[in-house]
């Protein structure tokens, strides 16, 4: 019976032999390091200079934007750690690697997802935290154990949304063999996960809130604690859930991907 | 010289670019996307502003829509290219050829330009005239935006050329370019024009070369009623960019090249 435990037993033991051949390059963390917060930081750049010309965005304050940027950052840092081998799937299709997941008596996505662990994403979560913490104390949210509970549970369903989409763009793959310019297109939209969705007229509102749903990943769930509970939408109180729901879709996409996946035959 | 066969490189980029349809199509929407969303954004930024630092709302979306599009233009993915022949030992290749090994590159990432530009920039220059509305004045700053361009496109290709050179020194190539990315995008006005900087950053930008990339060539196409003069400097400033970072990369390239080391097989 392979319960949870049993997975969570295979991926510290593969994960750590992955970190022992990872520390052999200790110049190449360090660099992809530099890069990654680099890349963090010019997230919010734009913003910080905007804010130097007006006031406040749409009713917002920097200090808020810089909340839902960081509450994005977290939000998107469990794609970052442990599903960074998304972007090598391409490789496998089309050399016929990929067979090699179907041999062991786990989960396909499992065994294939937990190859890489991107260590260069710890310091997105440390940007994250640290910019939480302080846009926080700017503007006096109270860190009560409701709202710390409230925030894991919001981070948790607000990163499977993101990870739901680069799985259906992954699955693409097994279809259409190379699914490197798909992924890359529904890379672009975690960029657009800082931004408020409140910008927008009512027909990209609702796309982004519940086609592409962008919105729940950081502006939606940040509302929680930027706002008093009780004059919050409903949308604020649902947004955990689309990642769940996204989540069991992509993974039934998957699915199905795997088994009409053909190989190379070679 | 003869440029009969660097012509031959630059067209045979160009057919292995347009070879590849589907890229176009995917980066086409991912511009789209990005244009909808800073449309809606700066929206909300001149929300009670006609007029931030001498930019209209219109001035500042069509900058910036342009710059979306003139970076998958400028994306050519140079120093990738380089690296991955620099580790895997390929280079050597390129160098015993009787061909200059950086105009060589020059001319491979010039016809992938020219695909780019016929199959992205002018489906997305076309949406966002046509379908946002933008207004761009025609007239003679169009013929200064196109010598503009080049010469952006050339120190683009610098840029990207001296980074590439990075790997005769270090494997770890994805934190380099990412790190460099990052630093022209914003240093060249390409995130925000530079006009909404605040007054040190500008003044740094002036001494850098990635305003020249960005900023001169859609400060021309963008601003109406510029003097023959203010081509002039605007010019002038990117050929002395064009002319330094030639003469810096192919001394950068004569100094790494002497710490190549190819295994033989």
């Amino acid at each position: 019976m392979k319960t949870p435990l049993y997975y969570l037993r295979i991926y510290l033991s593969i994960v750590t032999q992955y970190i022992k051949a990872k520390l052999q390059y200790r110049t190449d963390f360090f660099i992809s390091t530099i890069g990654m917060i680099f890349t963090n930081i010019a997230g919010i750049f734009p913003v910080w200079i905007i804010f130097h010309n007006i006031p406040s965005l749409h009713g917002l304050s920097f200090n808020e934007m810089l909340f839902i940027y960081c509450f994005s950052l977290l939000a998107l840092s469990p794609l970052q750690l442990f599903f960074d081998n998304i972007w090598s799937i391409w490789s496998h299709l089309l050399s016929g690697t990929f067979i090699k997941y179907y041999l062991k008596p786990m989960n396909v996505m499992f065994y294939y997802m937990s190859e890489v662990f991107d260590l260069k994403g710890l310091s997105q979560v440390a940007i994250g935290i640290g910019g939480l913490i302080y846009a926080s104390n700017q503007l006096d949210v109270q860190w009560t154990l409701l709202n710390i509970v409230l925030l894991i549970v919001s981070l948790i369903g607000a990163s499977l949304i993101m990870i739901s989409l680069m799985i259906l763009a992954a699955s693409t793959g097994f279809w259409i063999m190379d699914p490197w310019n798909v992924i890359s297109l529904v890379n672009r939209f975690r960029d657009f996960a800082k931004y408020p969705v409140s910008i927008f007229n009512d027909f990209f509102k609702f796309i982004f809130t519940f086609i592409i749903p962008i919105g729940c990943i950081a502006f939606y769930p940040s509302q929680l604690f930027l706002n008093p509970l009780q004059d919050n939408e409903m949308i604020v109180f649902f947004s955990p859930l689309i990642g769940i729901v996204l989540f069991i879709i992509a993974n039934a996409v998957w699915n199905k991907g795997i088994n009409s996946y053909s190989g190379t035959g070679s | 010289m003869n440029m009969g066969r660097y012509l031959v490189i630059a067209k045979s980029s160009f057919m292995t670019r347009v070879a590849r349809r589907s890229t176009f199509i995917f980066t086409f929407l991912g511009n789209l996307a990005y244009i909808t969303v800073i449309y809606y954004l700066w929206m909300a930024v001149y929300e009670g502003n006609s007029m931030l630092n001498g930019m209209t709302f219109n001035q500042a979306f069509a900058y910036l829509a342009l710059a979306s599009s003139l970076f998958t233009m400028f994306q050519v993915y140079t120093e990738w290219f380089m690296s991955a022949h620099i580790l895997n030992g390929d280079i050597i290749t390129s160098f015993i050829k009787p061909l200059d090994y950086q105009f060589n590159k020059l001319f491979e990432a010039f016809g992938a330009v020219i695909s780019n530009f016929i199959t992205i920039s002018i489906p997305t220059l076309l949406v966002i005239i046509f379908v946002f509305d933008t207004k761009i004045e025609v007239g003679l700053n169009l013929a200064f935006f196109v010598i503009s361009l080049l010469m952006a496109m050339l120190i683009s290709f610098f840029i990207d050329y001296m980074i590439g050179l990075c790997s005769f020194y270090t494997e770890s190539i994805w934190g380099i370019c990412t790190t460099k990315d990052v630093i022209v995008l914003f240093l060249s006005g390409a995130m925000v024009p530079i006009s909404f900087f605040p007054e040190y950053l500008q003044t740094i930008c002036a001494y850098l070369p990635f305003q020249a990339i960005y900023n001169i060539p859609l400060t021309i196409v963008t601003t109406p009623g510029l003097s023959l003069m203010d081509y002039a400097n605007a010019l002038a400033m990117q050929g002395m960019w064009v002319v330094i970072l030639l003469l810096v990369s192919r001394l950068l390239h004569a100094v790494a090249t002497r710490t190549i080391t190819v295994n033989g097989g």
